[in-house]
């Protein structure tokens, strides 16, 4: 008897338990289960270190359940692909960098920006021209004139058609002179490759060789950011130079198009209490990142114009056929 | 100075000594199982270690590595099977000691040389190899690409008696090593449209695949354990008299091991011959090697240990490993996202450090933890092959599943364990897939680089002068064991 009273109850309960759970949805607020942040990167770099972190504020400032997980590989195609392969409802976002739209410009990640909704870049890391500090060249002009001189310099930096080689494309394209480049296969090969006498001048991200710039050993030409970076006060901006010349490789968060436009909402209003907090600036300016702010539509036309630029860099330099 | 404390820090923390803990304990398991050893053990363990700090998974590994190279004496000693090749010399005086009822003296003898060879290759290692990777900045991409080239030679050493099957391996390893987006041009290659190989295929992946599951296979084909051992529980402290007998023994061994360690390709399977062989010519009484002399223990032994010291030495500091075990700790290295070499002592200097105090300290425990548990270890080679092998392929699959959660990188260890496998059986040695396997991209990527610097004048590679010595040596290396026989011929008949 007594079994058969518990019985009751407990189907009692189910029946209500499911009714509740089936008629809450439409007003139940995002996010209601755990958000997975699926970074395109293996552990350790940048760029797990900024989805670390937003995790770590999204749980204490927003109160919002979410996990880290890595999913590295194919230049960011594997997370994408997982991204797409979830439901469109805001519970997967991919942590991910402005080596997407060089990806998708040369065809490694096999989708469209349109396959993309973007949501905000939040992290922003510039690119500089760097000498060792006895070299000839004191400055980006006199770097000009020996290119255009003809004077043969070994000039490089990291990856091959990237975002530092499309810099100093950029820099460059109007000498009437071949943007030469030599490609080296890990960031923190460069600052090392100028204090061995490798290469003559870098295109670099300038964290990349903080404490040899520190020291003294490897000088800062110029730097890609709209203002001076407070991080390197001494060392001036390529505009205020007079050259044409500002961008940084963004790091942000995107999700599969289709999510529903609540979530999209409630996602922007968690990253802005976020940005708005003392730990989030402190951890920004920790680490010497500019802050893009780039949300919605507005990040999504800077990847399509970025895009556009980046295939004719690409098509330029013979990374691919017209 | 100030590395040096925060490498002590990270040590000294709780979980930084139970991370010692946990790798000198699962060494002594897989060094003391034959067929299993330090490659097999750090290949299966990396994939447990990606959610930790770089620091503690290093320190994991390396004291897995040391204790590894000491774990192979004690079947060694016990049941004439050396758990590593490391330990092959250790049988040839151990095993007769275990007969004759001293085999509480025999392992107590080979704890004690292992951990004085040990410390003296961790102290080499922190000595030299800063200042080796301050040197390392003036090596251009020739330089590089030559140094590589020469670890690769280390294949004849590696290859188990047949250079051929060495040089076939060595192929296969580097042909693998080319999938994956071109480093120069940005190119994907041999991707077969895959995008998971974008980045060349998984290490970690071909390591599981090759050492652990090629190995996990084999076992199954021999059912039934290595038969049970009795030994007595007890303290293996072998006293102070024995000690100051065998020191200029283990000091003779340590230096062997260091020595042979930091050279390419010569490991402790060659460095605990080398060591035996002078330990009996220093003897005053070599009649008495091969019948249960504990100097024929003690000298293999510190030297095997030694060379885990100096084997990290050129990995660390260049970037190049020059045995299959550094190869795989490299692999560790890169999955961490840390790229071994000058960068590595300035990119992350608590994970340098900590690795050097980890590995003194790994000695200690090792020690510590071998005197009072070491006979249990004599029982649990009585576990079944079988058991065993069902143990490895979990936790293999498993660990191939962990780094990307891509089943097909699970697939791909299955492929690589069906092939290492089929290789196995036609006689082929694992380690010169994996050494090319690991150098190949180095190899390639700073011969193209110095290339495009040079704009594709080959000459570069002779007017470097640090390239033209490796590349010399590269060849010296490959000629010696075709030239070498040739030689003993001719000389043979005044020897007798």
């Amino acid at each position: 008897m007594k079994i058969r009273i518990i019985a009751l109850l407990t189907a009692v309960m189910c029946f209500t338990g499911t009714f509740l759970a089936t008629a809450t949805p439409s007003q139940a607020a995002y996010p209601e289960k755990t958000i997975s942040l699926v970074v395109w990167s293996g552990a350790g770099g940048a760029l797990d270190v900024y989805g670390r972190k937003l995790s770590e504020m999204l749980t204490k400032e927003v109160g919002w359940a979410n996990k880290v997980e890595n999913r590295p590989g194919g230049s960011g195609a594997v997370g994408l692909s997982y991204m797409q392969a979830q439901p469109a409802d805001g519970y997967t976002w991919v942590i991910c960098t402005g080596t997407l739209s060089f990806g998708i410009a040369q065809g490694l990640i096999p989708f469209k920006t349109s396959d993309i909704e973007f949501i905000r870049a939040m992290q922003g890391e510039p690119t500089s021209l760097a000498v060792p500090k006895d070299s000839p060249i004191k400055s980006v002009q006199d770097f000009l004139d020996a290119l255009k001189s003809g004077q043969k310099l070994r000039v490089g930096g990291h990856s091959s058609g990237g975002f530092h080689q499309y810099m100093l494309f950029q820099l460059t394209k109007d000498l009437g002179v071949r943007t030469p480049w030599i490609p080296h296969d890990a960031s923190g090969k460069i600052p090392l490759a100028l204090l061995g006498g490798h290469l003559d001048v870098a295109m670099m991200t300038p964290s990349s060789g903080f404490s040899q710039v520190k020291s003294g050993d490897v000088r800062l030409l110029a730097i890609s950011t709209e203002e001076r970076s407070p991080a390197y006060p001494d060392v001036p901006t390529f505009k205020e130079l007079g050259f044409d010349l500002v961008d940084f490789i963004w790091r942000g968060v995107v999700v599969k198009p289709g999510t529903p436009p609540a979530a999209l909402e409630a996602i922007q209003a968690a990253l802005d209490k976020v940005e708005a907090t003392q730990e989030w600036k402190e951890f920004m300016t920790s680490l010497d990142q500019s802050n893009p702010g780039y949300k919605g539509e507005e990040f999504r036309k800077y990847v399509n114009d970025q895009l556009t630029e980046q295939t004719k860099f690409l098509e330029s330099e013979g990374y691919l056929k017209k | 100075m100030e590395h040096i404390l925060s490498g002590l820090v990270t040590v000294f923390s709780p979980f930084g000594l139970l991370m010692v803990t946990i790798g000198v304990v699962v060494g002594m398991f897989v060094g003391a199982m034959p067929g299993l050893g330090p490659s097999i053990g750090i290949a299966l363990l990396i994939p447990f270690t990606y959610s930790m700090d770089p620091q503690y998974a290093l320190l994991l590994l390396v004291s897995l590595y040391m204790a590894a190279e000491y774990g192979g004496s004690i079947s060694a000693i016990l049941l004439s099977t050396p758990g590593t090749a490391a330990a092959a010399a250790t049988v040839v005086d151990g095993y007769p000691m275990k007969m004759q009822g001293r085999s509480q003296e025999a392992l107590g003898v080979s704890l004690t040389a292992s951990s004085f060879g040990g410390m003296i290759g961790a102290i080499a290692l922190i000595l030299f190899a800063q200042p080796l990777a301050q040197a390392a900045l003036l090596i251009s991409p020739a330089g590089y690409f030559a140094i590589g080239l020469f670890g690769l030679t280390t294949v004849a050493s590696l290859s188990g008696g047949s250079m051929l099957k060495g040089l076939l391996g060595a192929g296969l390893g580097l042909a693998v090593a080319t999938a994956g987006i071109d480093p120069i041009s940005g190119t994907p290659r041999f991707t077969f449209g895959y995008f998971e190989l974008f980045e060349g295929v998984p290490v970690l992946s071909a390591l599981i695949g090759l050492f652990a599951l090629s190995e996990a296979f084999v076992m199954t084909e021999q059912p039934g354990g290595l038969g049970s051992v009795k030994t007595k529980f007890g303290v293996l402290f072998i006293g102070f008299a024995q000690i100051k007998r065998l020191f200029s023994t283990m000091v003779m061994g340590s230096f062997v091991g260091t020595v042979l360690g930091i050279l390419p390709g010569v490991g402790g399977n060659i460095a605990c011959w080398v060591a035996y062989a002078r330990a009996k010519k220093q003897s005053g009484h070599p009649e008495t090697f091969g019948k249960g002399e504990p100097k024929g223990v003690a000298a293999p032994e510190a030297a095997n240990n030694a060379t885990v010291g100096g084997a990290i030495i050129p990995m660390l500091s260049l970037g190049v490993p020059g045995s299959p075990t550094t190869a795989v700790l490299m692999g560790a290295l890169v999955l961490h996202g840390l790229r071994p070499g000058p960068q590595l002592f300035m990119d992350a200097p608590i994970v340098v450090y900590s690795l050097f105090v980890g590995l003194a300290v790994s000695v200690i425990v090792m020690y510590l933890v071998g005197i009072f548990t070491l006979p249990l270890w004599a029982r649990v080679m009585a576990l079944p092959q079988s058991v065993l092998s069902v143990l490895i392929i979990v936790l293999g699959l498993v660990g191939a599943f962990t780094l990307r959660s891509l089943m097909f990188d699970v697939y791909l260890a299955l492929g690589f364990g069906i092939v290492g496998y089929i290789l196995k059986k036609f006689g082929f040695s694992m380690a010169p897939i994996l050494l090319a396997l690991v150098l190949g991209y180095l190899i390639e990527s700073s011969f193209r680089t110095a290339l495009v610097s040079s704009e594709g004048d080959y000459m570069t590679f002779v007017t470097d002068p640090i390239a033209l010595v490796f590349i010399v040596l590269s060849i010296l290396a490959v000629l010696w064991p075709i030239v070498s026989p040739y030689l003993k011929i001719s000389r043979a008949p005044k020897g007798a």
